[in-house]
């Protein structure tokens, strides 16, 4: 951020875990310029909840709640009230706004508090969304949009605050034979079988007589609870078993955190509770859980996902077989339980006391590091890169130094032949966009030239700027071509469509400036493929010949 | 006029607005800020 901020206001109107992640962040951020005035507006419930961590970054924490506005019946006295909010927002007349939501109403009341600088997701004065900063344009080409992204969006929000180093939180050590599971979550594709849970339970459980376990969860999950409790697995062991779901609130739920080894579960807000002190966990991510840009913010997790190429879908995306179900079994969780359990590296070597290679044949086990940039994931299994994490890798090194100019020194993998053929294919890819956005370089060139006249020809504009939507439609076709190259597609055509300017002169500046560096990084990806193809390329076709 | 039909009118005279490519007053944005967190609420 190049500017003298003082005051910052921080808007984040989602839920848990955002908010988690919201905190995160901005007590990174804190910790480096603790001079800064740091407020936060939020939904009432958000605050209710969370008000014990957010107090010690936060000075001020500001709510937005609905129900507060309709003292009456009146929609008249409702937008009173809600303008009275706004104004009293608006008389803390902050430095800069951040919006870190992605939800509709963020944008409106970005839009309607002033501030001298304001990042984020906004709406323009014609309600059309308006995405000014480029991580902003990042998060919602490449996080909303896309499926190639591995930035966690707390190392995202640290970048939007400026935020430069990384205060690794140590890992949290007591040995106290207590195990908290999470096994529920909000969404059905995301949450893994019940039964698998009671199998890793009544593993753990009848393998270790001192060990304890309590299962954590809402109260709409007290029904799902009772299918654990209940089960008749357990008539040996269950008074090692203590149910308290639906009976904690946050900040209990963040003191018994405190007080146990480690924690199992779905990528929850109990995950993201455990994350900040660092508390050993393995979490289950599976259909629309994208844990790479949402895993928690924690050096001392793995997280296992199945590895079915439809995985991750998206929320809305139908899915009656659920076949993520299948990917991750519970011999495999039970094992890294153990592995964690006795203090010992979670590793292939260590693994294989418990399992054989057949249990995880389907699943990928990811460990949290940090580089750089920020967290991290890898594959302790060392297996093949696929495609699509090789792409992950390359735009993580790219857009890292676009973006974040942070220079990321990382060893090319091992990636299968298949997926060397894919990423040769990808240069043409490449080739074709290099031509394409220097087209729509110089047509913006040419609106310039045109503009500068003494009688600009109106209609030699019209067709220029004709030419370049037609440019950004050949995009759009590459980009179902050549897959892995939307990401880059998505964001600089996000970049161009909110380029800044109050005419046409200073639009088609800015949008000279984006093709430019479209182009730039195109070429950058390109030689990149080509890096890793060239020594690779002459084994493949010896193979080919035979 | 009921409260849902009030805002259901006002809401569809600034889709008007907005389909016409015109400039919104602050009011205006307001009240499309009052109507998303109501739709998230209801969600």
């Amino acid at each position: 951020v190049n500017i003298q901020a003082r005051k910052i206001l921080i808007i984040q109107l989602e839920k848990d875990v955002e908010i988690l992640q919201t905190y995160i962040a901005c007590s990174q951020f804190k910790l480096e310029h603790p001079e800064h005035d740091l407020h936060v507006v939020t939904r009432k419930e958000i605050k209710e909840n969370f008000s014990f961590l957010l107090k010690s970054t936060f000075s001020k924490l500001h709510i937005i709640n609905v129900k507060d506005y309709f003292t009456n019946s009146e929609l008249k006295s409702a937008r009173q009230n809600l303008n009275s909010n706004l104004t009293s927002l608006n008389q803390e007349n902050y430095d800069l706004i951040i919006n870190f939501s992605k939800n509709k109403s963020s944008t409106f009341l970005l839009s309607l508090i002033q501030a001298k600088a304001k990042m984020g997701f906004a709406r323009n004065e014609y309600a059309q969304l308006a995405i000014q900063d480029k991580w902003s344009q990042y998060i919602y080409a490449n996080i909303i949009n896309g499926k190639l992204n591995s930035f966690n969006l707390v190392d995202v929000y640290k970048q939007m605050l400026g935020s430069k180093h990384n205060y690794q939180i140590d890992c949290h050590h007591l040995k106290n034979k207590t195990i908290a599971i999470n096994p529920f979550c909000s969404s059905d594709k995301q949450q893994w079988n019940i039964t698998k849970w009671n199998e890793v339970i009544y593993k753990l459980l009848r393998d270790d007589d001192q060990l304890k376990i309590i299962i954590l969860g809402e109260k709409e999950d007290y029904q799902q609870s009772l299918e654990i409790i209940n089960s008749p697995i357990f008539s040996v062991v269950r008074n090692r078993i203590t149910n308290l779901t639906g009976q904690t609130n946050r900040e209990q739920v963040y003191s018994l955190l405190m007080n146990v080894e480690m924690l199992l579960g779905h990528n929850t807000y109990i995950a993201h509770l455990a994350a900040i002190f660092g508390l050993p966990s393995v979490i289950i991510a599976q259909g629309s859980s994208t844990y790479s840009h949402s895993a928690p913010y924690n050096v001392s997790s793995y997280t296992l996902t199945p590895k079915n190429s439809c995985f991750p879908c998206f929320e809305t995306t139908k899915c009656d077989l659920k076949p993520c179900q299948t990917g991750i079994n519970h011999q495999l969780v039970t094992a890294i339980a153990k592995t964690i359990l006795n203090n010992h590296e979670v590793t292939w070597p260590s693994l294989s006391k418990y399992i054989t290679a057949f249990h995880v044949e389907n699943a990928s086990i990811h460990q949290s590091n940090f580089d750089n940039f920020g967290l991290q994931h890898s594959d302790i299994l060392n297996s093949d890169l696929t495609a699509s994490d090789y792409f992950k890798l390359l735009y993580r090194i790219i857009w890292s130094y676009y973006l974040g100019h942070i220079e990321l020194k990382t060893k090319l993998p091992n990636c299968s032949n298949f997926t060397i053929k894919t990423l040769n294919q990808h240069i043409e890819g490449c080739n074709y966009l290099f031509e394409l956005y220097g087209h729509a370089f110089n047509f913006s060139n040419q609106i310039l030239i045109e503009t500068e006249k003494e009688n600009p020809n109106i209609e030699n504009i019209h067709a220029l700027v004709n030419k370049i939507s037609e440019i950004d439609k050949l995009c759009d076709i590459t980009s179902k071509t050549f897959s892995f190259l939307q990401p880059l597609i998505n964001f600089f055509y996000t970049n161009h469509l909110n380029a800044a300017g109050n005419n046409i002169v200073e639009v088609s500046g800015n949008n000279m400036i984006s093709y430019h560096e479209a182009i730039n990084i195109v070429t950058v990806m390109a030689d990149l493929l080509e890096q890793t193809i060239k020594p690779r390329m002459g084994k493949l076709n010896n193979q080919f010949s035979l | 006029m009921n409260i849902k039909d009030e805002i259901h009118s006002v809401l569809q005279a600034i889709q008007v607005k907005i389909d016409n490519n015109t400039q919104l007053t602050r009011d205006e944005l307001e009240m499309l800020l009052l109507s998303s967190l109501i739709e998230e609420a209801a969600e």
